[in-house]
């Protein structure tokens, strides 16, 4: 703290504080004569009470002088600032102010964001900058102004106006933010950060700030509150076809260390259902809805628990796109192949499929990225590798039948897997048909049944875990390659030959795309039985269901705070769409040209809802945005656990930024000087006490 | 002798003082016969007591009657009747001349007093002396109890001047020799001055047999010590300079003066000494009582 003087300039006025001892010195110098008979006595009694005298006068006049002293400071208007205020330059203050989405919990009547905003409003008007900028912490980090600007009055209008944002907290991003525009401006320089510290936010993030920026963390909230939130809900599959079974799974959690108990709601096509639920503390439950959809299309659905002390994440939103058929694609072999009869054979399939329709393609030729949900290759020679994982990563699930003269390495490079020695091309192993001497009848060839690594509980097999589908590859295969029997763990073995070599190889894309399948049995007719036994149907129906990929490239969620983005294509004309909330509010939008396309663009950030692109009354897109689930974990951190700047207290920062400003003291040195002539009244009233008697003198 | 007018004796002075009387149940030791009983055997018609004969007593005064009854030598002796003496210590210091509330200062006060004692002793046939001291003393007039004396005393008093330092005891020594006999001494002053000494100056008049009075005349403003603010007290005797706020030793002052008076009344009143105090408005008549 520093002590200012207003005004200086009447500095001088302090000289007038000599006055008493000046008075004390010369009015004694020359006082009123008065002859007497004898001073004797005088100086005996002078004598006596000099000991107490003495001190007593120079106490009467030390506080005669400091109250001269303290009623001329007042004309001084004397300030008490803070510790900095002596640093020249101007004071750059940026506002660092949470406003993720454990913002919106409320520790009383109002929420921890509106409480962060009223501080940082009253320091603003404590006036303890002279240019400060508001950096939000959210999704998509940004701030009031480019740089730090001296209107503090906008800033504090803003605060006023802004709300909570049910996103999660770019803490980095907007560190970075406010360091950039401090780093640009000269002069005391001061990051205030106004947060809840939410544990599962602040964990990791030390606050690496260049030297000169001194940064304080305001604690906003006091204690944990507990919370229940809906933290996870989708459907599985995510895009199911028209009247496949079609669950939809919801994940409640318990953030509070009580077991909790609530009732979930889940709303779809129209229809609500409920179900109690308990939770243990800190624990999860899954609650698992079944249905089918009966039409093609996207299709929303929500699940909601009764509103708690933070409903942000009571509500979550889900989009399913039900489809009316899924794309094979068969990619020919060559002609003279003898797997030729093969896409015959899906072609087949697919007709019985009514989900499925079949597209050939001649050979070495692929499908657009995303254009097919599966490709078949019925003889892969080994090469574009680069290409087929590029089709399984948007999606797509391959299907690679090795050729005559493929390689192992090109098999393990297509699955991902780490690439052996070179052994050459797959041996190719190959058998008559004929029966044998002893039983002619049967025919002489392979069989192969379900890995015994796989086992019947595999989901594809569940189908045959009755017994009633019998075997799912039964038939004679009379060419296989003869593939090492070892793999990688990561790769499943779906249908092994009966002397182990695998017939069938599965292994799932890491990124969660489509899976690829590295397929052993033969189907066309020429080289086995398969495609003509009755499990065949089957098997291949539901190894296509349950080797779909997960998700697609094209994604319908968004993270709140993110813009929502939408390409119509081209047959659709831009201006007719439009976006709508939840609500039904229409939202503003932004065309733009890309190059794969005309590209709209919500102009705001989505906010937690389910949007729909419009054109006309008919819904041509859905998108949802769902409440972050890391925001639900209303756990508090304490700041001194956070790396670097330094905890104040809100009031203490407020008492600061009033230092900062200056508080005047003239009100206190005028009481002080009251006080002091008091003192001096009542010293000067003292007298000490004496023994003698009061005997009268005649 | 054409009629004088004396300052310090008026005629209504006079009427007044025709009704006191000077000493008269004194004992004193005159060498001429008057009205005062002495302790002297002497011829006078006052019988006092029977004495056994001594070898050098007057044969005159052996009683012959009770030798013829009882065979035995035994004097009659009478009480001798003589004139006293009186003597006069007036205190001329400059601290004397102190008048703040007073209608006259102390010395003019005390020469009230001392020409009214004078005039009262010397109608009486009684003798008078007057000393005035300072330091030192001033001036001395032997006793006497002529007209002429008087008016000596009284031109004397007249005259001073109060001046220079006051030393009490220093004056009584030096008197001392100069007073042949034994009497009454009276002594008018301030007494600014340490009791002790003033009572070791008085022990060889005390051994001799004087009566002594002490009268403490004071200024009633020497009592009471008015307000008056920082001063600078300049000392009338000294010329010693003191500044002093009178608010702040006021109490102390008046502690002081009461323990002053209550120390020389304490001493002269284990001495048998008479001490009175008096201040410059009260009348001096008064004073005449304790001379009864």
């Amino acid at each position: 703290m520093q002590f200012l003087l207003a005004n200086p300039a009447w500095l001088w006025l302090l000289a007038l504080g000599t006055v008493p001892l000046l008075v004390h010195l010369f009015a004694r110098s020359n006082p009123p004569r008065f002859a007497f008979s004898s001073t004797a006595f005088l100086q005996k009694i002078m004598k006596k009470t000099a000991r107490l005298r003495k001190p007593q006068d120079w106490l009467l006049l030390l506080l005669r002088t400091l109250a001269v002293l303290a009623l001329l400071f007042v004309f001084l208007q004397p300030l008490l600032t803070g510790a900095n205020s002596a640093v020249t330059g101007k004071k750059t203050t940026i506002f660092l102010v949470d406003r993720s989405a454990s913002m919106a919990a409320k520790d009383g009547a109002e929420s921890r964001f509106a409480e962060a905003c009223a501080k940082a409003g009253e320091l603003l008007a404590a006036g303890s900058a002279d240019a400060a900028n508001v950096v939000w912490i959210d999704a998509e980090p940004d701030a009031l102004f480019p740089q730090p600007g001296p209107n503090l009055d906008y800033l504090r209008e803003a605060l006023k106006r802004t709300g909570v944002r049910m996103e999660s907290g770019a803490i980095s991003g907007a560190l970075q933010l406010a360091i950039s525009q401090l780093e640009q401006v000269q002069g005391e320089r001061r990051l205030v950060i106004l947060s809840d510290f939410q544990a599962a936010a602040w964990r990791d993030t030390p606050l690496n700030l260049p030297t000169g920026i001194a940064v304080e963390k305001v604690r906003i909230g006091a204690t944990d509150l507990s919370n229940v939130a809906v933290h996870e809900l989708f459907a599985t599959p995510s895009e199911p076809v028209v009247g496949q079974d079609t669950l939809m799974v919801c994940r409640l959690r318990n953030y509070s260390g009580t077991p909790r108990r609530t009732t979930l709601y889940l709303e779809s096509d129209g229809g609500r259902r409920s179900r109690d639920v308990e939770m243990p503390a800190w624990g999860e439950a899954e609650l698992n809805f079944s249905t089918r959809f009966s039409h093609a299309g996207q299709v929303a659905f929500s699940a909601s628990i009764a509103e708690d002390a933070f409903p942000g994440d009571d509500r979550r939103y889900g989009l399913v796109r039900a489809r009316e058929t899924l794309k094979l694609v068969s990619v020919a072999p060559p002609e003279d192949s003898l797997h030729a009869q093969g896409t015959q054979v899906l072609r087949h399939l697919a007709d019985s499929l009514k989900w499925l329709e079949c597209l050939d393609l001649p050979p070495s030729e692929l499908p657009a990225p995303g254009a097919a949900d599966f490709l078949f290759l019925h003889s892969w020679d080994g090469t574009q590798i680069n290409d087929l994982q590029a089709l399984s990563r948007t999606g797509t699930t391959l299907i690679v039948q090795p050729a005559v003269g493929c390689s192992l390495q090109a098999c393990q490079q297509l699955m991902g897997l780490e690439v052996g020695e070179d052994a050459g091309t797959i041996p190719v192993d190959t058998k008559s048909g004929r029966g044998s001497e002893d039983s002619p009848t049967t025919p002489a060839g392979w069989q192969a049944g379900i890995a015994a690594a796989a086992g019947e509980d595999a989901p594809v097999f569940a189908l045959f875990k009755s017994g009633e589908f019998g075997n799912p590859s039964a038939g004679i295969f009379l060419q296989r390659s003869r593939l090492p029997r070892e793999w990688p763990e990561e790769v499943q073995r779906l249908i092994d030959y009966q002397d182990g070599v695998p017939g069938m190889l599965s292994i799932r894309e890491k990124n969660q795309g489509g899976s690829i399948i590295l397929w052993n049995l033969p189907v066309a007719e020429r080289l086995s039985s398969w495609s003509a036994q009755t499990p065949f149907l089957p098997f291949f129906a539901e190894l296509l269901l349950h080797h779909r990929a997960v998700t697609r490239e094209e994604s319908t969620e968004v993270l709140p705070g993110n813009t929502l983005s939408w390409i119509p294509g081209e047959e659709i004309s831009p201006e007719s769409v439009i976006l709508v909330d939840g609500t039904g509010q229409p939202q503003q939008t932004n065309i733009l040209m890309t190059p794969h396309g005309v590209r709209i663009d919500s102009d705001e950030p989505a906010s937690t809802g389910l949007y729909q692109w419009k054109i006309g009354d008919g819904v041509a897109f859905q998108q949802l945005a769902n409440f972050p689930a890391t925001e639900s974990d209303l756990r508090l951190m304490d700041p001194l656990n956070i790396q670097g700047g330094e905890v104040v207290d809100a009031r203490a920062l407020l008492r600061r930024a009033e230092l900062g400003e200056g508080i005047p003291l003239w009100p206190w040195f005028i009481a002080a000087a009251f006080l002091f002539l008091l003192a001096e009244s009542l010293v000067s009233l003292w007298k000490p006490r004496t023994t003698t008697t009061t005997t009268p003198l005649r | 002798m054409p009629e004088i007018k004396y300052k310090f004796i008026r005629p209504e002075d006079i009427r007044r003082l025709s009704r006191y009387e000077f000493g008269v149940k004194a004992l004193v030791e005159g060498y001429l016969s008057g009205r005062h009983r002495s302790r002297e055997r002497g011829a006078s018609i006052e019988f006092k007591e029977f004495r056994q004969y001594a070898p050098g007593d007057d044969l005159a005064l052996v009683d012959w009657r009770v030798f013829a009854r009882t065979d035995r030598h035994y004097l009659k002796t009478f009480e001798q009747e003589t004139n006293m003496e009186c003597h006069l210590f007036v205190d001329c210091s400059a601290s004397m001349g102190f008048q703040e509330e007073g209608p006259i200062n102390k010395l003019e006060y005390a020469s009230f007093f001392a020409a009214c004692l004078a005039w009262l002793v010397t109608s009486k046939n009684d003798r008078v002396s007057l000393q005035l001291f300072d330091d030192k003393i001033r001036q001395f007039f032997e006793p006497g109890s002529t007209r002429r004396h008087l008016h000596q005393i009284l031109t004397a008093l007249e005259q001073q001047k109060a001046g220079n330092p006051t030393s009490l005891a220093e004056a009584l020594k030096r008197a001392h020799p100069l007073i042949k006999r034994k009497g009454t001494l009276v002594v008018l002053s301030d007494f600014f001055d340490e009791p002790e000494a003033i009572f070791k100056a008085l022990n060889p008049y005390l051994h001799r047999g004087f009566r002594v009075h002490l009268l403490h005349i004071l200024d009633p403003s020497e009592l009471s010590f008015p307000e008056r603010g920082l001063s600078r007290f300049v000392d009338m005797e000294t010329n010693h300079r003191l500044v002093v706020h009178t608010q702040t030793i006021r109490e102390a002052w008046q502690q002081e003066m009461r323990r002053h008076t209550q120390t020389l009344r304490r001493l002269a009143a284990g001495r048998q000494v008479d001490y009175a105090l008096t201040t410059t408005t009260e009348s001096w008549f008064k004073l005449f009582d304790r001379f009864a």
